[in-house]
């Protein structure tokens, strides 16, 4: 092995052309196992790097719905199209028969917070007057345990047929469940907030979602 | 908003068109209005790379959210300004990793004043020569999980060139733009950070071995006493 090659040869490394080598690095990597092992470690670097890109993890719903609060706290937002926000909860809970049933919990948990799932701009939400008080707990802790008794009876059927899959429901579900609980925090503290009631429907409708693409997976699963 | 905000070139080259969505360049020119459904069709567009990338930087989901969360808040208190010189991604993964950065500066001014290490003197100590060097070679590829681990530990100049380039594909001209350094300088950090990776993998199964040799030592100790 000739040292002052080899580091002729690693300072070059840094420039490395995308393309095959050039003549006098190229006759060196012949002759030196060390620095073709070295630059075969490097390649292999690179190439378990490119696998870590190719698995991108997708970001958890609620980003999206702590980003519009600080959006709308900040009044950056002066225009709200709720259709368009509520699309991409529903994104992931394909079939009608089971949407339907989602409906209905959706308007149960719209009665409970007061607030109309039209396309009501924010602005006009504060002349919304809520339906029914939240003060405490039983109301929503009603509707919470409907949610959880049906999820718990689709989450156990999964798990005998795809328990990676029914674990990451029960994540999931954990981190609505946060989210319930910070929102219905939030609605207790500042009842007339209608901010604070969107963003508790939000989260109900994102729980409703999860038992609706629950539900789906279960019954493939079950075929 | 005027129509000469409206941003061009690069802009509009960066998104393909899908049926009935916003273009990027239409999301961007709406969201400069305020629209909200155009600052969710920002977020669709960019949110799994930024995510991504504050991820893979940060290596902590809970921190990696509040990064992504932080870099989302800044370009959209930002976007009136942007006028289409560069690429939006270009400027949102600029602005990303400059989010990243701070955070992992405050991070690492914490830590000096515990235990007297500064990122420079961590990064050139990262680039020493190993000729003739490692006793152990890397088998042919390397464990995702354990290149995970090092990664996190490369210091944080480091770690964005890499994660920039190796994990997310971004071309040196783009780093450069990103970083706001040459492509020259841009393609040697690269390779010092893959140099200080291959030490730090080097290093855990250098480690693994030595505990292998304690483990087969004491079983072995064990049996005969």
């Amino acid at each position: 092995m000739n040292t002052t090659q080899c580091m002729q040869f690693e300072a070059s490394l840094d420039q490395r052309p995308d393309g095959p080598w050039p003549e006098p690095a190229a006759s060196h990597l012949d002759s030196c196992p060390q620095c073709r092992a070295l630059c075969e470690e490097l390649d292999a670097i690179r190439a378990a790097g490119r696998e870590l890109g190719a698995n991108e993890p997708e970001p958890p719903a609620h980003l999206w719905v702590l980003l519009r609060d600080q959006l709308d706290t900040e009044g950056l937002i002066r225009e709200t199209n709720q259709r368009g926000w509520f699309a991409g909860w529903l994104g992931f809970s394909p079939r009608f028969a089971v949407g339907g049933a989602c409906v209905a919990l959706l308007a149960v948990a719209g009665s409970l917070v007061g607030f109309r799932s039209g396309s009501a701009p924010t602005m006009q939400l504060d002349r919304v007057r809520p339906n029914v008080s939240i003060t405490g707990r039983p109301l929503t802790a009603d509707l919470n345990k409907t949610l959880d008794g049906d999820l718990e009876r689709v989450v156990a059927s999964l798990s005998q047929k795809n328990a990676p899959l029914a674990m990451s429901v029960r994540e999931n579900l954990g981190v609505v469940d946060n989210l319930i609980a910070l929102c219905e925090k939030s609605v207790r503290e500042n009842p007339d907030n209608p901010m604070a009631r969107e963003y508790l429907y939000g989260a109900y409708e994102q729980k409703a979602s999860l038992l609706a693409a629950a539900i789906d997976r279960s019954t493939l699963e079950n075929r | 908003m005027s129509s000469d905000a409206v941003p061009t070139g690069p802009v509009a080259r960066t998104r393909p068109t899908q049926t009935g969505e916003l273009t990027e360049a239409e999301a961007i020119r709406r969201a400069q209005q305020g629209d909200a459904a155009a600052f969710e069709r920002i977020y669709r567009l960019h949110g799994r790379r930024v995510y991504a990338l504050c991820l893979r930087m940060v290596g902590n989901t809970a921190e990696a959210e509040d990064l992504a969360q932080e870099a989302f808040l800044q370009l959209f208190r930002k976007i009136a300004t942007f006028r289409g010189e560069s690429a939006f991604s270009t400027w949102l993964h600029r602005l990303s990793v400059n989010v990243v950065l701070m955070r992992l500066r405050k991070k690492t001014l914490a830590a000096t004043s515990l235990d007297e290490r500064n990122e420079s003197d961590e990064e050139s100590s990262g680039a020493r020569k190993d000729i003739g060097g490692p006793d152990l070679r890397l088998s042919g590829s390397v464990d995702r999980v354990n290149l995970e681990r090092a990664v996190q530990r490369l210091p944080p100049g480091y770690r964005s060139i890499f994660v920039l380039h190796d994990v997310q594909g971004y071309e040196h001209n783009e780093i450069a733009s990103i970083m706001k350094c040459s492509i020259g300088n841009s393609k040697s950090q690269l390779h010092k950070a893959r140099m200080r990776l291959r030490e730090l993998l080097h290093e855990d199964e250098r480690d693994r071995a030595r505990e292998e040799r304690h483990a087969a030592k004491g079983g072995s100790a064990g049996g005969h006493g």
